[in-house]
């Protein structure tokens, strides 16, 4: 029995069987326990009684057989919670409880994707973490119907994701089109049963609301692979979204790495109409660039990435964006004027020693490359890596701390050095970038930006998007705004500079403009298919044009060529 | 005799790259992406559609092939699994 969120345990991933996590929430004194876990969006899932004092709520989720990706996201994520959390905890018994199921229910449990099962108060077990070791089997069995005042809310979902394709585009159609409560009408046995569509207009069983993207754990967003949009059409490095994606975009859900990437390329493609000069000066990195660096050691790192710039010249950009996903949070860096890095240090620029030493420690081989860079200053040469050293997540260090830059000394409206910014919805983390000194080389400077905080659990990867915009509305500005706000720069100053109302919609207007897009691509996508079948019929007809006319050269005189002739 | 072109054609070497794991794909240069996508996540084991695949920075489509994208043999994929993020 666990009661500490430091000895959970979790089942290894096995993919010969479904996979089923259980879990049970339960607070012994205090409400605020419940209350603090009920800020987050499953507190629709995971219903709470509001006043009980002693409330325990056991929950099964059967993942079916979810991909191993899926699966260790899924822990992440979990843990993460737990982690937060440290109501949620997970004991030994699940493991009893796994082994039971297995092994005597296995035929029963399927189909099962998420059950949440409320249990009356258990005197024996106040000291067992809110683990009930005797937890009954059945209990989480009981099909809702049966159970109806215990269970709050059951979802039934076939398990096996590849038969469910077409459910889930009745679940998305429905939802598109707002229509929860069709949704939350269904009923789980014809839901199990596939007959979804059938079922949408039918009714009882409320399921949340957010049910949709959380689904996205077990299998319904896993199978919405349907590409519904392609852009830029006919562009290498075009985007392909899928419905999958679409849901995404629905309240509380999270975004993904296509979305962002989208959604970049959207913006883009508007500044290159709207101010084609800045356009020009920005670089946008793929939202896999940071992973691919951090991913290894340095020379290699560097080496891995080398030809994702092989093709122009960094350094001639005047922007770099970088989307940064970690730890199943989005966060933005934009480095500002990376040429700057290219000339000589200047004095006044110091990294503190402590800064100095770590990155001595990381980087053993810096000679070594500042002769080959300083040489010469074509992009290739510089082993731009190494100012990336990715900081790992320390949550008890100050990273701020050893980075900050003496700014009075440094006449802030005249450029001389790259910035690395980095914009951050749960600036708190300050999850950051380390700059390395290069001998002979100018460092860049690490700022970690004070921008509005996301008040959710979600939106960061919207305040990504929406911090690009308005950066860019006048990059000079708000560069200067990062540079110089200090600590005492309140959140509403913060939310009115970086003009926060805009996101408001967001998810919205992403949403329609995806739908709009997508009915213009499919429109075309059947025009270049008709266009092709008509290429390769007309092909066919002159081919055969030709070895008739050649064919019926000797033919001609007895009457086919006149005819022949006039549709020439 | 009418389908020896394409058997002429030269294949190429696909490296694709996982979390550091490598396997080698030969492939046609007119092969769509699609298949190629199939064979790296058997390879990986993976179910499909679990990949996003990128050729130097750049997302690649299901109905690329490597011809279109003027990859030469010996060039590196990298297969990525989804980002997600919202959390604190």
């Amino acid at each position: 029995m666990s009661s500490e969120a430091a000895n959970l345990k979790y089942m290894e991933f096995d993919e010969t069987s479904d996979q089923v996590f259980i879990l049970s929430r339960y607070s012994r004194r205090r409400n605020s326990d419940l209350q603090r876990f009920a800020t987050t969006d499953l507190r629709e899932i995971f219903p709470v009684t509001p006043g009980a004092s002693r409330d325990k709520v056991t929950i099964a989720v059967n993942l079916g057989k979810p991909f191993r990706g899926q699966y260790e996201e899924f822990m992440v994520w979990m843990k993460r919670l737990v982690d937060k959390k440290s109501v949620m905890r997970v004991g030994m018994a699940v493991e009893s409880v796994w082994k039971t199921i297995q092994t005597r229910n296995a035929e029963r449990i399927k189909g099962v994707d998420l059950a949440v099962i409320r249990n009356e108060e258990d005197e024996s077990d106040d000291e067992l973490g809110g683990w009930n070791d005797h937890l009954s089997v059945d209990k989480i069995l009981k099909p809702p119907a049966q159970e109806s005042g215990q269970l709050s809310s059951v979802v039934y979902l076939e398990p096996d994701a590849r038969l469910s394709v077409s459910q889930t585009s009745c679940v998305i159609g429905a939802q598109s089109h707002n229509n929860s409560e069709a949704i939350s009408k269904l009923r789980p046995h014809q839901i199990r049963q596939g007959s979804l569509s059938s079922a949408i207009k039918s009714h009882p069983i409320p399921i949340p609301k957010c049910y949709a993207h959380k689904i996205c754990f077990g299998n319904l967003l896993i199978s919405g692979f349907q590409t519904i949009l392609v852009y830029p059409s006919g562009q290498t490095g075009a985007i392909s979204i899928t419905k999958g994606d679409l849901i995404r975009l629905q309240p509380n859900g999270l975004l993904n790495d296509t979305l962002i990437e989208f959604s970049l390329k959207l913006w883009m493609h508007r500044l290159e109409q709207d101010d084609a000069k800045l356009a020009k000066e920005i670089h946008i990195f793929s939202s896999f660039f940071y992973k691919k660096l951090e991913q290894r050691e340095l020379q290699e790192s560097y080496a891995s990435v080398a030809k994702w710039t092989a093709k122009f010249d960094l350094f001639k950009k005047k922007y770099l964006i970088v989307p940064i996903n970690e730890n199943l949070h989005w966060y933005l860096a934009i480095i500002y004027h990376p040429e700057c890095v290219l000339r000589p240090e200047p004095p006044y620029i110091k990294a503190s020693p402590s800064s100095y030493s770590e990155s001595r420690m990381r980087r053993p081989d810096s000679s070594l490359k500042a002769t080959t860079i300083s040489e010469k200053s074509t992009f290739e040469d510089i082993n731009i890596g190494s100012h990336w050293q990715p900081l790992s997540l320390l949550d008890d260090l100050d990273v701020d701390e050893p980075m900050e830059v003496d700014f009075s000394t440094e006449h802030v409206g005249n450029q001389q050095s790259t910035y690395i910014f980095t914009l951050d919805s749960l600036g708190s983390k300050a999850l950051a970038k380390k700059n390395i000194p290069e001998t002979g080389l100018s460092q860049a400077v690490y700022k970690h930006a004070l921008v509005p905080q996301q008040p959710n659990s979600c939106d960061c990867g919207l305040y990504l998007l929406h911090f690009v915009q308005t950066f860019f509305e006048d990059p000079d500005k708000y560069a200067n705004i990062i540079r110089t706000r200090t600590s005492a720069y309140p959140e509403a100053d913060r939310r009115a500079d970086w003009k926060v109302k805009g996101i408001a919609d967001m998810r919205e207007t992403l949403r329609s403009k995806i739908k709009d897009l997508s009915i213009k691509w499919k429109r075309e996508s059947v025009v270049n298919e008709l266009k092709k079948q008509w290429d390769s019929a007309a092909v066919s007809y002159s081919s055969e044009n030709d070895s008739d006319v050649m064919g019926t050269a000797s033919v001609e005189p007895h009457g086919a060529a006149p005819h022949f002739h006039t549709t020439q | 005799m009418s389908q020896e072109p394409e058997d002429v054609k030269p294949k190429i070497n696909l490296k694709v790259v996982y979390d550091g794991e490598e396997v080698q794909i030969k492939v046609k240069p007119n092969t769509k992406f699609a298949k190629i996508f199939a064979a790296a996540e058997q390879r990986f084991g993976k179910e499909s559609g679990t990949f996003k695949f990128v050729y130097e920075g750049k997302r690649i489509g299901k109905e690329d092939t490597p011809g279109d994208l003027d990859i030469e043999d010996g060039d590196q994929i990298d297969c990525f699994l989804e980002q997600l993020g919202g959390w604190q």
